[in-house]
């Protein structure tokens, strides 16, 4: 909790809550009056308190022209009081709203009975300029925060003149001795013996900060009800920093290593893919190429076809008589030949008829020869054995000649 | 959700802004998923490629079976351009043939009894067979040794009709040779000019 007043004396208390409902206050400070500006005080009485990463950091200042009010509205949900303020505002400060901010708390809501759909609210507007100035001196300290207001939107009642309150240093001791305890029982806080001994000034300034303190634990206000507007991004503290940038860093890897998966997917799919239209156009070639050669040589082809189908005739008739001459068992002998085209009949004769047509059926199973048949047989006088022959040669058109 | 709600208000142009260029994206992601698809081809594309080129392989070896087997024939024939009679290269095959026949019962050593008849049949424009009538009298060693010397020369001649069958069939001295030969004359100059290219 940092609290400056009037003349720009920075005070700062550290505050803790404890299960019990307990606060402690671990230490206190109060900066050098020989410091110059506002920022420099700042930073010292920061640097002093030691605040942790996990503190919640409150600023209170004392805007000049501040304006504090209460008003009894109609019990309205937060977000609908906003407006209803927004209207109603303008007749109640001297300056045009636009110029202010200004924030807002319900103080208490109407019980049973009558008033119970009245709520009083305490409205606090401070002029932008002040606002802006206040703004940029803490920026120039490097000070982040959770919370910026003014100490009188912590107070739980509205005294006629706050500003006069804040800076009495009899009723400040009032209010320190009730916090304390030491008169009626137990106080709220403990350790407020190291304020003991400083001076009525300090004293007055550090019991600010744990009457606003106070009320931020005791009351568990929200920052949203406190703060004046919306500090900057740049002034709000950034938390579990390695924590954040850690998980940054790791979604970062996560973003990349997805991204590399990703664009690897991409490439494999395009190279797989692009291998395959490649092989498909260069088949299609193949088989357009193919295509080409049965175009530019189909007159050729056609020949070739109409000769093979034309039939001129056998012109292996010596093969044929070799093959007979030399496939014939030696105890036969052909008598007569006749070709014509690829089929020939063959008058064969013999003496041994005992075995010969076993002998013959030899023949049949020459390659050269795709059909061979005995016809007939006729037993002639002498005892010769004749027999009729029908012979197809199938190797027409493939004479193998030397030179 | 205030903090946002205030914030957006105060940025109003910005988040108008922000929602046109999303709802740009959206339209561009829509009218062009199939091209935005090609880019990042998915598993279902690259299957139906995958489909597709399955039936080209198909396809192609389909094609190459096909285009070796023509090959073959049509190199065998080029191969043996000289079986044919190509009258730019050989001459006229009606005044040419019988000499040729001639001369090859002559090396033989083959007297021909007959030859003639000699006739041109015309297959198309391309094509014409020769047929010549041939008839002979003389040994087995003479008639055997006169069709292998036929054989072997150019142009081929074919036999459609061959009878070999003895003179007497009591003696097997004498042995008559009756046949028709044809030779295949191509006329057409493209398939000329190939086979001719080939012989030289």
């Amino acid at each position: 909790m940092i609290y400056w007043d009037r003349g720009m004396n920075v005070f700062g208390a550290s505050i803790t809550s404890s299960g019990d409902g307990v606060l402690s206050l671990l230490k206190v400070a109060c900066s050098d009056p020989g410091i110059p500006d506002l920022a420099g005080r700042l930073v010292n009485v920061f640097n002093r308190l030691e605040i942790g990463e996990n503190h919640k950091i409150v600023l209170a200042a004392r805007f000049d022209g501040a304006i504090c009010m209460e008003l009894e509205l109609p019990k309205l949900p937060h977000h609908e009081m906003r407006k209803a303020l927004d209207f109603e505002l303008p007749r109640h400060i001297p300056v045009p709203i636009d110029e202010v901010i200004w924030t807002f708390r319900t103080v208490s809501e109407g019980g049973a009975g009558k008033g119970a759909a009245q709520s009083k609210v305490r409205i606090l507007s401070v002029s932008r300029k002040v606002w802006d100035t206040t703004i940029s001196s803490v920026a120039a300290s490097g000070i982040k925060a959770d919370v910026m207001t003014h100490p009188v939107m912590a107070l739980r009642n509205l005294p006629s003149d706050p500003e006069e309150l804040l800076d009495n240093h009899d009723e400040m001791g009032k209010a320190l001795s009730s916090l304390s305890g030491s008169d009626a029982g137990p106080g709220k806080f403990a350790g407020l013996d190291v304020i003991s001994g400083l001076p009525d000034e300090q004293k007055t300034g550090l019991l600010v900060c744990l009457l606003v303190g106070e009320f931020i634990l005791q009351e568990n206000v929200s920052s949203e009800n406190l703060n004046l507007s919306h500090l900057p991004d740049s002034m709000r503290p950034q938390r579990f920093r390695a924590i954040r940038y850690s998980a940054a860093a790791l979604f970062m890897l996560v973003l990349v290593l997805a991204g590399t998966l990703i664009f690897r997917s991409w490439l494999d799919a395009r190279d797989r893919y692009g291998k395959i239209i490649a092989e498909k156009q260069r088949t299609l070639a193949k088989i357009d190429e193919f295509k080409q050669e049965r175009l530019r040589n189909k007159k050729t082809d056609e020949l070739v076809k109409k000769i093979r189908d034309s039939n001129p005739g056998n012109p292996e008739v010596i093969l044929c008589l070799q093959l007979l001459s030399q496939k014939l068992p030696s105890n036969m002998w052909i008598t007569m030949f006749n070709s014509r085209d690829n089929e020939m009949d063959v008058t064969i004769c013999t003496m041994k008829d005992k075995d010969a047509q076993a002998d013959l059926s030899k023949l049949s199973s020459l390659p050269n020869f795709s059909s061979f048949s005995i016809r007939s047989t006729r037993r002639d006088g002498d005892g010769t054995l004749t027999i009729f022959v029908h012979i197809v040669y199938q190797d027409k058109l493939k004479r193998q000649k030397n030179g | 959700m205030d903090r946002i709600g205030t914030s957006m208000r105060a940025n109003g142009k910005v988040v108008a802004g922000l929602l046109a260029v999303v709802l740009l994206f959206i339209t561009v992601l829509v009218l062009y998923w199939k091209d935005i698809m090609y880019l990042w081809p998915g598993h279902d594309t690259i299957a139906i490629e995958i489909t597709t080129l399955e039936g080209l392989h198909k396809d192609l070896d389909k094609e190459i079976r096909e285009i070796q087997k023509i090959r073959q024939t049509r190199e065998a024939f080029i191969r043996q351009g000289r079986d044919f009679w190509i009258s730019k290269r050989d001459g006229d095959i009606e005044s040419s043939i019988i000499k040729k026949i001639e001369d090859v019962a002559r090396t033989s050593g083959l007297k021909l009894q007959n030859i003639g008849n000699a006739r041109l049949i015309k297959v198309n424009d391309d094509i014409s067979f020769m047929e010549v009538n041939i008839e002979a009298k003389s040994t087995m060693e003479e008639i055997s040794k006169f069709i292998a010397d036929l054989y072997k020369a150019n142009p081929c001649y074919y036999w459609r009709r061959c009878t070999i069958r003895p003179f007497n069939p009591r003696d097997v001295k004498e042995i008559v040779l009756s046949g028709t030969i044809n030779v295949i004359s191509l006329t057409g100059d493209g398939v000329a000019k190939i086979l001719s290219e080939e012989a030289r």
